[in-house]
C-alpha cells in the first residue's frame, strides 16, 4: 500500500487504477476511496506548487517606518483594498500608501461602516481583508466586529493606540486595557510594542483571521512605533502564513456516518454556514440528491443550498411537517438549532451527526451520535463516495426514489402555496412584500448579488433562485447587530464588479447609522441599487413583543416600533450624498423605477429606492406611538 | 346564530370548567391536580383545519392571539397568506381551508371570552 500511496502522489497511476490495485491488494473499495481521500490535501498542494522543490519566498527584508513596514505586510498578505477612516494616528500607512499605488484606500465616514466594508469584501472573496482606523474608533466599531465574529468573517483591523511611553495613565484616549473591551468580539488581539515587530504581528493576525473557522482579528500599534524610522524586519508572505485547513474527515467516521444514512428512514440534512465558505454546496447537493435526503437551512450569512433545489425545504422550524418522524439529523456546518426556552428541536429519538470544522458547540447542546471534525467540503464529497461505494446502484436507486418522489411533491406545493399568497394584495398600496420580492427577482440580473439585511429571511429565500449560475445571497449576519448591510454591500461589489450588486434594507435597519455608507457609495462610484424597504416600522420587534400578550398588546399600544412620524424621506438622504433616487409608493411603478434605477447603476452611479411596503402581523394597522414634545416642554420659548 | 351555536358547542368542557383561569399558570392551593390547564388549542373547535394549524402554524407562535382575534374573512385571508409569505407550511388548499376555519369560528361576530380579553397588570403594591 505504501507504494501504491507513492505511486499516487507520484502521479504514476491514476485514481481508478488506485482503487482498482488497493482492491486487488485485499481492501474494500470504502477503504481504498477512504484513502485517496485522505491524500486529496497533498495533491492539492502539490498542484498549487507543482514543483515542490523550489521553496517558496517565505519572507523578504524591509527597513522603513513603522507604517510602511505595516503597509508592506498588508500587501504581501494580499491586500489590496484598505478599509479606513480619518484617523490622526493612521498617518503613517498614509505617507506609506502615498508611494504604493498597488494599496487603494477605501474610506469610510464611521468606523462601523468600514468594518461592514471589510466584512462584505472577505465575505465575498473568501480571503481576509483589512480596516484600519482611530484608535479610538472601536467601540464604535464593535457592532459589525461582533457581526464578524458571529459569521466568522476573516477581517484583520489595526488602529493606532497611546504612544508607548504614555500608555496606561487613564490619559488621552486611552483606557486601561483596549484590548479586554475586544475580546468577544475578536478571534484574537495584540498591542505590539516593538516597530520591528509589525510585521511578524500583523501578518499572525492575517494567519488567525483566514484560518477556518476565520473571524476578525485586532492590532493595536502605539503612534510613536508607528512613526519611528529605519525599522529592519522581515515581511511574510501570503503563502507562509496561509494555513489549509482543508482536512478531510478520519474514513472510519465516515464509513460510520454512511451505514446510518443508507440505514435512516426519515434523514434530514440540516446545512449551515460552513458549507458555503468551504465551497462545498455543490459537494452538498451531490450527496443530498444520493439519497434523496430533504434539506433545510440553518440561519446562515449564505445561502448554503440551491433554493430551487426539488429537495430544498427552506428553513428548519420544528416540528417539520415534512419529512415526518425525523430519524438521523445531518448537520453540516452549521451550529445546532437554538430551541429557544422550548423542548430541544431535535427529537432525542433521532440520531444526529454533526460534522464541521468549528468544533465548538459539537456534543454541547445536544448529544451527538457522531462527531465530526472536518472540513465540510471534504466530509460531503467522503460521505457521497461512501455511500456509493457500501451499497448497489439498485439498493440506492430503491432507496431513492420514493423518498425523492415525495419531497419533491412536498417542494412544489410549497412554491406554488407561495405564489398563490403572493397575488394576496398584489395590487395594493402600500407594495407587499412577495410583490416587491418576486418583481426584483424578475427585474434584476440573472447573477446578481443580493446583500440583504431584512428582519424575516424566508420571504427572501422563497422569492429567488439562490443557486449556481443564479442569484447570491451574503447576508443578513448572524449577529444581526443592524448597521451593516449597505457597507457591506459596497465591499461585496468591489470584489465582484461584474456583478449587479442589489442592497436590500428595511427603514429600520437603514436608519441605524447607514446613511454613512451612502458617502463611501458616492465617493467611489460604487454602482449599487439600494432598496429601503419602508414599511415605517421594525416589524419583527413589533410583532414579537405583540405576540407576547402583554400590556402593549392588550392596549394595542406600539411602545417603540413605528417609524413614520417623522416620515423620513430616504431619497433625500440619498441626494444630499450626490445620489440620485425615488420613491416607489405604488406597484405600477415598481418596474419603471427599477429600470431607471439598473440604467443609472450601468452608468456607473449608485441609486436608492424608497419602497413603502405594507407592514404585516399583529398591531401592523397602528401609527400609535407614546408623543413627547420638548418644546410643549418649555417654560421658557428658548 | 347557528355558526355561534356552534362556537359554543364546541368550547371544550374543560375550559368552561376552569373559566377565569390565565393560560398555563402553576396549579393554585386547592386546584385538583388532575385538572390539565387551559391551551390556546382548547379554543379551537374541531375540525380539518384545527389539525392543519396544529401542524403548520405552531412552528413560529402559540395559538393564543389566533383564538384572541375576531377578524373578516379577508383579514383571516390577509393572515393566513401572510404567515405562508414568512415560510409557514401551509398548501394553498390548506390555507384555504384555514381560512374559512378561521372566519367561520373567529368572525367579527364572535364573543371573546373574558380571559382572553386582559391579562393581570400586576399586583400593584
Amino acid at each position: 500500500m505504501r507504494h501504491l500511496v507513492k505511486d499516487y502522489l507520484g502521479q504514476k497511476v491514476s485514481r481508478r487504477s488506485f482503487i482498482g490495485k488497493a482492491t486487488a491488494a485485499g481492501f474494500s473499495i470504502a477503504a481504498a476511496r477512504s484513502s485517496l481521500n485522505a491524500l486529496d490535501p497533498i495533491v492539492r498542494a502539490k498542484t498549487i506548487r507543482p514543483n515542490a522543490e523550489v521553496p517558496i519566498t517565505t519572507t523578504t527584508t524591509f527597513t522603513g517606518t513603522g507604517g510602511e513596514l505595516l503597509a508592506e505586510q498588508i500587501r504581501a498578505a494580499g491586500t489590496r483594498f484598505i478599509f479606513i477612516c480619518n484617523s490622526s494616528g493612521m498617518g503613517p500607512l498614509c505617507d506609506a500608501v502615498v508611494d504604493r499605488s498597488d494599496l487603494q484606500f477605501i474610506q469610510g465616514v464611521s468606523e462601523n461602516q468600514a468594518v461592514a466594508m471589510a466584512d462584505g469584501y472577505a465575505k465575498a472573496t473568501g480571503r481576509a481583508s483589512f480596516a484600519c482606523f482611530s484608535r479610538v474608533g472601536g467601540p464604535i466599531a464593535s457592532a459589525n466586529m461582533y457581526n464578524a465574529m458571529k459569521d466568522r468573517t476573516p477581517v484583520v483591523i489595526v488602529t493606532d493606540h497611546m504612544d508607548s511611553q504614555a500608555d496606561g495613565r487613564d490619559g488621552h484616549e486611552d483606557l486601561d486595557d483596549w484590548l479586554d473591551a475586544f475580546k468577544q468580539y475578536t478571534k484574537w488581539r495584540w498591542l505590539v510594542k516593538e516597530g520591528n515587530r509589525i510585521p511578524e504581528w500583523v501578518a499572525h493576525a492575517f494567519k488567525v483571521s483566514s484560518t477556518a473557522p476565520g473571524g476578525p482579528t485586532f492590532v493595536r500599534i502605539p503612534r510613536n512605533v508607528l512613526y519611528q524610522g529605519n525599522l529592519k524586519a522581515e515581511i511574510f508572505s501570503r503563502e507562509s502564513i496561509s494555513v489549509p485547513m482543508d482536512i478531510t474527515p478520519n474514513p472510519k467516521y465516515v464509513e460510520r456516518s454512511a451505514q446510518m444514512l443508507i440505514e435512516a428512514k426519515n434523514p434530514i440534512l440540516y446545512v449551515g454556514p460552513e458549507v458555503w465558505s468551504s465551497g462545498g454546496r455543490a459537494a452538498a447537493v451531490e450527496l443530498a440528491e444520493l439519497l434523496a435526503i430533504p434539506v433545510t437551512q440553518a440561519w446562515s450569512w449564505a445561502a448554503d443550498f440551491p433554493t430551487d433545489h426539488p429537495l430544498y425545504l427552506g428553513g428548519y422550524f420544528p416540528p417539520m411537517r415534512f419529512p415526518a418522524a425525523i430519524d438521523l439529523f445531518l448537520n453540516l456546518g452549521a451550529n445546532m438549532p437554538d430551541p429557544g426556552s422550548g423542548p430541544p428541536a431535535i427529537s432525542r429519538e433521532a440520531k444526529i451527526i454533526h460534522a464541521r470544522l468549528d468544533s465548538r458547540q459539537m456534543g454541547a447542546d445536544y448529544p451527538v451520535d457522531l462527531a465530526i471534525v472536518a472540513d465540510v467540503k471534504e466530509t460531503a464529497r467522503a460521505l457521497t463516495e461512501a455511500v456509493k461505494a457500501t451499497v448497489t446502484k439498485e439498493r440506492l436507486a430503491s432507496i431513492k426514489q420514493a423518498r425523492w418522489v415525495a419531497t419533491k411533491s412536498f417542494t412544489d406545493k410549497l412554491k406554488q402555496s407561495y405564489l398563490t399568497a403572493a397575488r394576496d394584495g398584489w395590487d395594493e398600496s402600500p407594495i407587499t412584500w412577495p410583490r416587491l420580492l418576486l418583481t426584483l427577482n424578475e427585474m434584476l440580473d440573472e447573477d446578481a448579488i443580493i446583500v440583504e439585511e431584512v428582519g424575516t429571511e424566508d420571504w427572501v429565500l422563497r422569492s429567488f433562485p439562490f443557486a449556481e449560475g443564479k442569484k447570491t445571497k451574503i447576508g443578513r449576519t448572524l449577529g444581526r447587530s443592524l448597521c451593516w448591510g449597505v457597507g457591506a454591500s459596497i465591499g461585496v461589489k468591489l470584489a465582484r464588479p461584474d456583478n449587479q450588486v442589489v442592497s436590500l434594507q428595511g427603514d429600520g435597519g437603514f436608519l441605524f447609522g447607514q446613511t454613512d455608507a451612502l458617502w463611501a457609495m458616492s465617493r467611489y462610484d460604487v454602482p449599487i441599487i439600494t432598496i429601503v424597504c419602508n414599511n415605517r416600522s421594525y416589524d419583527e420587534p413589533r410583532n414579537n413583543i405583540m405576540m407576547k400578550d402583554g400590556r402593549s398588546r392588550q392596549e394595542n399600544k406600539d411602545m417603540i416600533c413605528y417609524l413614520g412620524s417623522p416620515d423620513v424621506e430616504f431619497t433625500h438622504l440619498a441626494s444630499a450624498y450626490g445620489i440620485r433616487g425615488e420613491r416607489v409608493a405604488h406597484p405600477g411603478e415598481l418596474k419603471p423605477s427599477l429600470q431607471r434605477a439598473i440604467a443609472t447603476t450601468r452608468q456607473g452611479r449608485p441609486y436608492v429606492l424608497d419602497v413603502l411596503v405594507a407592514r404585516t402581523g399583529l398591531a401592523a394597522d397602528s401609527t400609535w406611538y407614546p408623543r413627547y414634545s420638548v418644546a410643549q416642554a418649555r417654560a421658557r420659548k428658548v | 346564530m347557528k355558526a355561534l351555536a356552534y362556537w359554543f358547542k364546541s368550547i371544550p368542557l374543560v375550559f368552561v370548567l376552569l373559566a377565569g383561569i390565565v393560560f398555563a399558570t402553576p396549579l393554585r392551593q386547592g386546584q385538583d391536580p388532575q385538572e390539565k390547564p387551559v391551551l390556546p388549542e382548547d379554543y379551537l373547535p374541531k375540525g380539518e383545519a384545527r389539525e392543519l394549524m396544529l401542524q403548520g402554524c405552531v412552528q413560529c407562535h402559540d395559538l393564543r392571539n389566533t383564538v384572541s382575534q375576531r377578524k373578516t374573512a379577508a383579514g383571516w385571508r390577509r393572515t393566513v397568506n401572510e404567515m405562508i409569505w414568512r415560510g409557514a407550511p401551509l398548501m394553498a388548499d390548506e390555507a384555504e381551508t384555514i381560512t374559512k376555519y378561521l372566519a367561520t369560528s373567529f368572525g367579527r361576530d364572535k364573543p371573546i371570552p373574558d380571559e382572553l380579553k386582559k391579562k393581570s397588570v400586576g399586583n400593584k403594591r
